[in-house]
């Protein structure tokens, strides 16, 4: 198994922290790993991407030219790398803000996760519930797997973890609903 | 044991730690610049000393008085600081003195651009300062790799009292990875086994930091000593992994960063039936000419020098062990754009069709 993957978005919508929650779950659970940020120039509002492999063996290149699979959180960011996703790709989006593709060729998951996050209380977990669809959807973890990784990216945050908790078990519902 | 996932320079920072590094002495540049972030903060936590020197050359000059003081000691940089530091590390050097020098590579001369790339081949095997010194230069290429070199790299300039250098890329700095931690090393002053004045003066236990010899017999004999000590690492330290070379009619050289997309270029390349392989150097000085020596120039069509620098700085050495047996083709990009697996598989492709 090797699941190279893009996630990208603009400043302050959660990407690098949601690339870095998926390596540290595969680190946990003794698969490889490589996470490539590419940060813009701009402090805030500007592109922010990032790139991450998980795989059964070890990585060679950790840089992607066409991925197996996207997240993504901001119509430029769709614009600029929906023609890297694979024939047969899976693409999950913010569909508050991005809007459905005209590939016919990838499987598309739009969440409205923006819209879902400020349900839920706070409009900082849109990228974990995203993420729970993504486990959800592609197994490449367990729930429990990944509920205990993000245990520990909140161990120091005890009065966040209630709602992150929460979002992910919300984005797992929207895939097994 | 279990890994943790982190991010490149932050792990050499912390495999330094466990080496045994006490203190550091540093000035900021991208990008390199969560190696001192983390040890302002590491350091002091385990004894340490961590400062932020007003330039480069104080930084690299506090590194020469805590080795001499028996302390183990690293600074970091990226080129244009490694240039700045190149005084110092000369000193260094001609003092005999021990320490670890990190530099992140980025992308072009002069200032260059802050994105990785791999721009001072040159720069750190054959003209690290003046004087004809050579440092002991590692190459990682995952951040595991790094880890495990760091932490060595302690070990080995003081087992030859001789200051090395940890040539990684910016992707190799900012790329997180899961690694495993070595155990703690117990950190603790060491004394010198001989000093640079112990050879030419009637008081050896005399501690004398002597970097200038006046005297020309002594300067010889001096230089006479450093060129032995060369030998010895050049006989006992050559490292470098070879990958998928025993059929291989297409050899890719490549270091650091670019070994790995030539790895999995060189898996691409196989499943579509083209005998491709790699020679990876770990170590750049002294460098792995025996693995170029010993490839058969009627099996091996090409070799393709494969670097995140133009123009080829790397295709130096690889002519040298080559001696003209082979044809050596030279693909790079560089200032921080990187080649993907597809396009090295393309050029070796290029290879293949000049060669039917």
């Amino acid at each position: 198994m090797e699941q190279r993957m893009k996630i990208a978005g603009i400043g302050g919508q959660g990407v690098m922290v949601t690339g870095k929650i998926l390596g540290y779950a595969a680190s946990d659970h003794d698969k490889f790993a490589s996470f490539l940020p590419q940060y813009g120039t701009q402090m805030r509002g500007g592109t922010s991407s990032c790139t991450l492999i998980i795989a059964d063996e070890e990585i060679g290149s950790p840089i992607v030219s066409t991925a197996d699979l996207m997240m993504i959180f901001q119509q430029s960011a769709l614009d600029t790398y929906i023609h890297q996703l694979k024939s047969g790709g899976l693409l999950f989006i913010n569909s508050n803000t991005c809007k459905v593709p005209e590939r016919k060729d990838i499987k598309v998951i739009a969440l409205p996760v923006d819209d879902l996050a400020k349900e839920m209380g706070s409009k900082q977990v849109a990228n974990i519930i995203m993420l729970g669809a993504y486990v959800a959807e592609t197994k490449t973890f367990t729930i429990e797997e990944i509920v205990h990784t993000l245990q520990h990216v909140f161990e120091t945050k005890p009065q966040v973890w209630e709602i992150n908790e929460k979002a992910i078990l919300k984005g797992v519902s929207l895939i097994e609903s | 044991m279990s890994k943790l996932f982190m991010k490149g320079n932050e792990a050499i920072a912390e495999a330094a730690v466990r080496a045994g590094c006490r203190f550091f002495a540093g000035y900021p540049i991208t990008p390199q610049n969560e190696i001192p972030e983390y040890l302002s903060k590491r350091l002091p936590e385990v004894g340490g000393a961590f400062v932020q020197g007003e330039s480069e050359l104080a930084s690299i000059n506090m590194v020469i008085g805590a080795a001499f003081g028996g302390t183990r000691a690293m600074t970091s940089s990226s080129g244009p600081g490694l240039s700045l530091k190149s005084e110092g590390l000369s000193t260094l050097a001609a003092a005999g003195f021990p320490a670890v020098v990190v530099n992140v590579m980025r992308g072009g001369p002069g200032t260059g651009s802050i994105s990785g790339a791999q721009m001072d081949y040159l720069q750190a095997t054959k003209g690290g300062g003046h004087g004809g010194f050579k440092l002991l230069v590692f190459a990682p290429s995952t951040v595991q790799e790094a880890v495990d070199l760091v932490y060595e790299a302690f070990d080995k300039s003081w087992e030859y009292m001789n200051p090395c250098l940890i040539l990684a890329d910016g992707f190799i700095g900012s790329i997180m990875e899961p690694v495993e931690l070595p155990p703690f090393k117990e950190a603790k002053r060491q004394e010198f086994p001989v000093y640079t004045t112990r050879f030419f003066t009637d008081k050896p236990g005399r501690r004398m930091c002597a970097t200038m010899i006046v005297n020309e017999a002594e300067q010889e004999q001096w230089n006479r000593v450093q060129a032995q000590r060369y030998e010895r690492i050049a006989q006992n330290e050559v490292r470098a992994e070879e990958y998928m070379l025993d059929d291989a009619e297409y050899v890719i050289a490549a270091y650091g960063t670019s070994a790995r997309v030539a790895k999995s270029a060189v898996r691409m390349l196989r499943e579509k039936g083209i005998k491709a392989g790699l020679i990876r150097p770990i170590t750049l000085w002294p460098f792995p000419y025996q693995c170029f020596k010993k490839l058969n120039e009627k099996q091996v069509k090409d070799i393709l020098c494969l670097e995140l620098s133009i123009p080829p700085q790397l295709i130096e050495d690889i002519k040298i062990g080559i001696e003209g047996r082979i044809p050596i083709t030279a693909y790079g990009r560089s200032a921080g754009m990187i080649f993907t697996a597809e396009e090295v598989t393309e050029q070796v492709e290029k290879l293949v069709g000049k060669n039917k």
